[in-house]
This record gives structure tokens, C-alpha cells and sequence, in this order.
């Protein structure tokens, strides 16, 4: 048997994104996300998902992409991140894939990949792998200038 | 054997016993002849010395023990009721708590000095050995064989630990001479709710049922005498020897967590049901004569009246009676009076008034500091009330009741009151009012500036005003629990100071208003009027926008801009003010949307920084609305 990881795949400008489904609670449409002041930009506001109130991330503004316009394929999902419940918004969320863990290699060491874990081979396409719980600490070292800003 | 539920288990039941004792001890000094206060407090002591042997805390076993000692004579009359005693006897009780505190934080005793307790506690004892005083305990007699069948109460929750302690309390009190099921299934919780013992026991059946049935898990205890040997219970034939011991009242330990995930739950349902029936209501304008239409609503309706009864319910199941927390206050009061040379009475009205366990937790310390200012300054000492031709004791009264969806607590005492002319006199010297202020103020805005922070904490003023230090924190606590407190006093008769609670802390009245279309709710314990605004009434002061309410300079700001939204292009017009402790904001919002009980969820560590915002809820109509913290948006405001 070889090792295998499953990936919730889902795309973010012309990019292609994985989060392994044991780290996914569950995917919604869009809804709407009332705003909190003063927060960072890529915060997007709270969510109420059946009475539970959830913080909503922008993953573009939170990589710096350019500014989403909703659609019909918008997604939300909802990751847990050491046990915080966090929903991700996302331009389509396009399947869910078995992938062998031997494919998948070490993220290249540069500063822009601070959010990436592995990268892999896909059905001809480059996929990075997203490690939520990056995806809300502080690290200083964001090879973009903008965030948080 | 000792696992971490046991532990708790025991921990729980010594919490609830030692805050009985110090409640009793204190009773039975003022009245040593109640043979109700000695019978129970005698039954406190032991279960307490029998279950902390049988957790195998034997230090805090012996104190228990010696204490027992020192009541079975006090019981007897054998032993002189002065304060000496009571002072020993609470010093007892002093040790056990704080061997409890240990091991509430370790899970087991460290080791202690005991010996100067329990000198002074055998100090009391008849000059016999300690075994003889032991004896004492136990009228002799001769043995006899009982037969015991205990029924444990069917929602016991550890029937093997409760038959453990039970069988142990047993041993202390006799021989065991066979178990039905046996001690091991016993133990092993292998048995339905009852069991039967056999045991050799000098004691009476009137004493076995007592000291069983005093167990909150028995349901029931039947003692029947099976054989005498010295024919000193002959007549014990079985219907003769039955001894009912009455029912304690049915209680069940809950984890608070499990009721906050209750509680969580209902509050889930409040909101579905709120969006129920909004939908039903549209529905309904849309299709008035639909048939199914009307059996739509008459469901949402009736699912409505449940929801809000299980609220109800639920909310029940958080409150504790505030007798909980008066109970600490006898000891304390006692204490202090000594201390201090005073003669205090203390009077406790409302304990059956139940409050939100939280609450009851918070409110503890601001209530621990009033008592004790109450006796520190506002009492006299028993020479200077004679001079006022007031009796030489002093009253204290601390009172609990329900007002509407608050809790009232008044703590009352007949000293020598406020001076209202030191309090202004010092107020101006620190520059807190003007005295042109200070002429419009009430008697209560005057009493109110023993809240500010620089004149609560002058030391000099406590002399003077009657109250002590720390009046300000005093207020901040209760604040923060979305309380207020208020003062009334009059020199020479007396000051009552009065603290109102919300019952409850996760369902709050709230103001909700818009800002450029954004909802936010403000707390209406933090609300103080809400208006128009008049451009002409508007005031620069060092080139902030103000108003003057009511001879106090507020300053004016828009919500909007506090909470840095972008710019609206028309200026809002509705004024909410807002208050912490003394200081205030004039809030300008764009539309005021009413009041309504909302459920207060935490924003969550994501937004840990935004001290501005407590919480936010969400609506009949599903959508969520941040609840503002006036206290935090005010000091975002100082920081602007």
C-alpha cells in the first residue's frame, strides 16, 4: 500500500491549491459575511454557520492576489486549525483527490511559499499544499508587503 | 482506586460542608443550646473525617476528627460554649480548608504543622487519653447485630465509591460481619441501588440510620436489630427496628461545562427559532388563507413557547442561590468585629435568591470589600455609638432579591454614614468637580465621587468619608458584570449601598442601531439616554467636538468613525449616550433599530485585539451583528 493523502483541491486566481480533507469540517456557497471593524484586510468578517459564529478569511487579499469578485462557484470552506474553525473563501473548489504522499516534494525555501508545505503533480497541474493554521499566525517573514496592512 | 472523578466528587462535597460549618460554627456561638445547629454541624464534621480517610487524606482526617471530638462534648454540655472554643473549632475548620485547597491544586495533602491545632482543639478534652475521648463518640453499650440495607438514590452517579464510603463509615461505627453482594462487587459498582450488611455495633439503630441517612446518595436506610445477645434490644424485632430516615432533597452534581454546552445549544435554538418564525411571518403576509399556512404558524408558535421554556430552564440550572455566597460573610463579619473591638450583628434576608453561577463568583470579591468597609468605617466603635444614643451593637444587613430581570443586593449598615461635605470638600481639593458643579450636584452625585479612581484610593479620605480605599475597582467589577451600584447615606443613621446584577450573563438587553447600513449592538446596561441631535448644542473643546449633559462635558463622537468605517457623506443624527464607570461618550449613529434580548457569543481569538467589540449575535433574520464593549471602545477612544 502506498501512502496516500487526500486533498480538497480548489483554485485562487489562475492557481491551484490543496488542504487535506482531515483538516476540512465542510464546504459552503457564499453567504453573507458581516464585516468586523478594524481588523486586517484579509479578514473578511464573521460568518454565522447554523448559530456558530465564525471568523471568514479572504485567501486573495490574504496572498496578495488580485481583488475577487464573487461568482456562482465561490466557495467557502471551513478548516479547522487547531481546533479554531476558520472558513476560507475561495474562487471554486474543483475536486476532492487521492493523491501518493511520495509525490508530493518539500515546498521551494523562498519567502512567498511561508503559507505552502509541499507541492505536487496533478493531473497536469502544480498544486500547493496549505497549511491553515499558517494561514493566521504572524509570521514577519510574508514575501508580501501588503498583508495585514 | 482515587481517580480524578472520585476526587472531584469528594472535593465538591468538602467545598459544600466546610462553607456549612463556618456558617453553623458562627450560628451556634450566638446560640449553643440550638441542638439543630450542634446535630448538624456534629454530622458535618463527620462525614468529612469519614471520606477524607476514605480518600486517604489522613491529616485532614485527624483535624476532622479532633474537631468531632470537640463537638461530641459540646453536645453533651460537657464543655463550656465560650468564644475560645468557637475560635479553636473555626481555626479547625481554617486547616481543613486550606488542606482542601491542596489538594483541589495538587490531587493530594502536602504536610502541615498540626500540632498547635490540635492542642488547642484537645485543650477541650476531658484530661483522659485520646483514646478514651474517642470512646466518647461512641455510648457504650453492648453489641448487638444489625441488619443494614441501604438503597442508593437511582441518578448516583458513583454507586461504588458511595457504597466504599459507606462501608468504611460502617467500620467506624461497628464490625462488618457480611456484605450482600459482596464488598468487592460492591466497591466494583456490580450491584442495582441496594445492598445489604450485617455488622456488630454497640451502636443504636436510631444512631446507624442517622449517621447513614445522612448521605445525600441514600434514597433510604432500613436498620433492623437480627440479634441481641445481651438482651439489650430485645423488643428490636424487625418492624420495631425500622427506622426511616427522610429523603434529602433531589439534587444531581452537573459539570458546569455540560450546562454551558447546554446552554450553548438552547441558545442555538432561541436563534433558529427567531429566524422560524420571521420566515412564517413573511409567509404569512404572503398567503393569509393557505390552510397549511395556518398550521405552519401555529407550529412556530408552538415551538416558540417550548424553546423559551427550555431557555428558561436551562438558565434555572446555572443559577446557584446566593446563600452560597452569604454564607462566608457570617465567619467574616465575626472575625473582623473581634479584630476590631466592635459589636456587629449580622443579618442575611433574600438567601434563597438565585443568580447565574458565574455572577455569584464575580460578585464575591466587590462584596467581600463593602462588608468589610461596612465595618471598618462605617460602625462605630460601641463607646462613640453609645454617645448617639444608638444601640452598642451595630447592624449589618445584607439583602438578596429579585427585580424583574435583575438581582438586587443591598448591603446595609446603621454606622455613622457618609460626611457629604468631607467627600465635596476633598473632591475639590483633588480638582475632580468645580464648586460650582458641586453646588448642582445631588446627594447621590456627591456620594458617586467615592468611585473616582484619585479620590477612592486617597487613603487620608476613607477617615473622613467613612469608606475605604478601592471603591473604584469596586465599581469597575460590577460594571464589567453589566451591574451598577448606588449609594444612599445619612450622617449618624447609616448607609445603604445597592448593587443590581442582570440575572444572567449570556443573554443580555441590548440597543441595536445601524451605522451606514452596518448593525451593532450596545448594551443597555451601558446606555444612558438616547436622542436627537442639535448642531447648535454642539461644543469645541480643545478641538474635539462636545456636548454638555447635564453640566458634564461628554464628547461627541460618530460610531462610524470610533470604529474607523469609511466616511458616510451625511452627517448621522441620532445621539446614543454611553457610559463607563464616570466617564461618557455621545455616540452618533444613523438609525436607532430597538431594543431586544440577544444571546452574547465570543468573537473568538481571531479578534482577541478588537477591545471594542464583546461579542456578537445573531438576529431573527440570521444575520450578525458585533455587540459593542463601551468600556474598551472608550478607551480606543482616549487612545485616538
Amino acid at each position: 500500500m502506498v501512502a496516500r493523502l487526500q486533498l480538497v483541491i480548489f483554485s485562487l486566481a489562475d492557481e491551484r491549491y490543496g488542504i487535506t480533507t482531515a483538516q476540512v469540517k465542510e464546504i459552503t456557497r457564499m453567504e453573507e459575511i458581516a464585516p468586523i471593524p478594524r481588523c486586517p484586510r484579509y479578514i473578511e468578517g464573521v460568518l454565522n454557520l447554523r448559530g456558530q459564529i465564525l471568523p471568514v478569511i479572504c485567501l486573495r487579499e490574504r496572498f496578495a492576489l488580485p481583488t475577487r469578485t464573487d461568482s456562482a462557484a465561490t466557495r467557502i470552506i471551513i478548516v479547522d486549525a487547531d481546533g479554531l474553525k476558520v472558513g476560507l473563501i475561495v474562487d471554486a473548489v474543483s475536486e476532492v483527490s487521492d493523491i501518493a504522499e511520495a509525490l508530493v516534494t518539500p515546498a521551494p525555501d523562498v519567502a512567498s511559499t511561508y503559507f505552502v508545505t509541499g507541492v505536487c503533480h496533478h493531473s497536469g497541474t502544480l498544486i500547493s499544499l496549505l497549511d491553515p493554521v499558517r494561514l493566521f499566525s504572524t509570521e514577519p517573514q510574508l514575501g508580501v508587503s501588503s498583508i495585514g496592512q | 482506586m482515587v481517580n480524578n472523578d472520585y476526587l472531584r466528587l469528594f472535593l465538591d462535597e468538602a467545598e459544600e460542608i466546610v462553607d456549612r460549618l463556618a456558617l453553623n460554627m458562627v450560628l451556634l456561638e450566638k446560640t449553643p443550646s440550638d441542638a439543630g445547629i450542634i446535630n448538624e454541624v456534629f454530622r458535618d464534621a463527620h462525614t468529612i473525617k469519614g471520606s477524607a480517610a476514605a480518600m486517604g487524606f489522613n491529616q485532614m482526617a485527624g483535624v476532622a476528627h479532633q474537631m468531632e471530638n470537640v463537638l461530641t462534648l459540646l453536645r453533651q454540655g460537657q464543655v463550656v460554649p465560650e468564644p475560645r472554643l468557637f475560635s479553636a473549632l473555626l481555626s479547625g475548620l481554617d486547616v481543613l480548608r486550606r488542606i482542601k485547597h491542596d489538594v483541589y491544586n495538587t490531587g493530594r495533602e502536602s504536610t502541615y504543622d498540626l500540632a498547635a491545632i490540635l492542642t488547642s482543639l484537645a485543650g477541650f478534652l476531658p484530661p483522659l487519653t485520646e483514646a478514651a475521648a474517642i470512646r466518647a463518640t461512641v455510648p457504650s453499650g453492648a453489641t448487638a447485630t444489625h441488619r443494614v440495607e441501604i438503597t442508593l438514590r437511582t441518578e448516583t452517579v458513583m454507586k461504588g465509591v458511595r457504597a466504599f464510603i459507606l462501608l468504611k463509615r460502617m467500620r467506624e461505627l461497628g464490625e462488618i460481619v457480611r456484605c450482600e453482594p459482596a464488598e468487592s462487587a460492591l466497591t466494583e459498582e456490580q450491584f442495582e441501588q441496594s445492598f445489604t450488611v450485617e455488622m456488630h455495633t454497640d451502636q443504636t439503630v436510631a444512631t446507624l440510620s442517622e449517621a447513614l441517612g445522612q448521605d445525600g446518595d441514600v434514597e433510604d436506610v432500613r436498620v433492623t436489630s437480627i440479634a441481641s445477645p445481651l438482651g439489650k434490644d430485645q423488643q428490636g424485632t424487625e418492624k420495631q427496628g425500622q427506622d426511616r430516615i427522610d429523603t434529602r432533597q433531589h439534587s444531581v452534581r452537573v459539570d458546569v461545562n455540560k450546562l454551558e454546552k447546554l446552554m450553548n445549544l438552547v441558545g442555538e435554538l432561541v436563534l433558529e427559532r427567531n429566524r422560524l418564525a420571521n420566515v412564517v411571518g413573511n409567509l404569512e403576509r404572503a398567503s393569509r388563507d393557505n390552510q397549511q399556512m395556518q398550521i405552519l404558524l401555529g407550529v412556530s408558535g408552538q415551538l416558540g413557547r417550548i424553546t423559551n421554556e427550555l431557555q428558561q430552564e436551562i438558565m434555572k440550572a446555572r443559577m446557584i442561590p446566593i446563600a452560597q455566597l452569604f454564607s462566608t460573610f457570617p465567619r467574616l463579619v465575626r472575625d473582623l468585629a473581634q479584630n476590631r473591638g466592635k459589636q456587629v450583628d449580622l443579618l442575611l434576608l433574600g438567601t434563597e435568591t438565585e443568580l447565574d453561577r458565574t455572577i455569584v463568583e464575580e460578585v464575591r470579591d466587590p462584596l467581600i470589600h463593602l462588608v468589610r468597609n461596612a465595618i471598618d468605617h462605617g460602625i462605630e466603635s460601641t463607646e462613640e455609638r453609645l454617645k448617639h444614643n444608638k444601640s452598642p451593637i451595630g447592624r449589618v444587613v445584607l439583602t438578596a432579591a429579585h427585580e424583574e430581570t435583575n438581582v438586587v443586593i443591598s448591603i446595609k449598615d446603621d454606622g455613622r454614614g457618609i460626611d457629604k461635605d468631607a467627600v465635596g470638600r476633598k473632591a475639590l481639593s483633588l480638582g475632580l468637580v468645580t464648586e460650582e458643579e458641586l453646588r448642582g450636584y445631588s446627594d447621590q452625585q456627591v456620594f458617586a465621587l467615592i468611585f473616582a479612581p484619585s479620590l477612592s484610593t486617597a487613603r487620608q479620605v476613607s477617615d473622613v468619608s467613612g469608606r475605604g480605599v478601592g471603591m473604584d475597582i469596586v465599581r469597575t467589577q460590577l460594571e464589567k458584570l453589566g451591574g451598577s451600584i448606588e449609594i444612599t447615606s445619612e450622617l449618624h443613621v447609616g448607609t445603604e449601598f445597592v448593587i443590581r446584577l442582570p440575572l444572567t450573563l449570556a443573554i443580555i438587553r441590548a440597543l441595536l442601531v445601524s451605522v451606514q447600513g452596518r448593525g451593532f449592538a450596545l448594551p443597555i446596561a451601558s446606555v444612558s439616554e438616547t436622542r436627537k441631535l442639535n448642531r447648535e448644542e454642539v461644543r469645541v473643546v480643545q478641538q474635539r467636538d462636545c456636548l454638555v449633559i447635564r453640566e458634564q462635558i461628554v464628547p461627541l463622537v460618530s460610531l462610524a468613525s470610533a470604529l474607523t468605517l469609511p466616511n458616510a457623506e451625511a452627517a448621522p443624527e441620532h445621539l446614543v449616550i454611553v457610559f463607563s464607570g464616570t466617564s461618557k461618550v455621545a455616540l452618533m449613529v444613523d438609525r436607532l433599530l430597538g431594543e431586544q434580548e440577544i444571546v452574547l457569543k465570543p468573537l473568538g481569538p481571531f479578534f482577541a485585539a478588537n477591545r471594542e467589540l464583546a461579542g456578537a449575535t445573531v438576529l431573527g433574520d440570521g444575520s450578525v451583528v458585533p455587540i459593542i464593549d463601551v468600556k474598551g471602545l472608550l478607551s480606543l477612544l482616549r487612545q485616538q
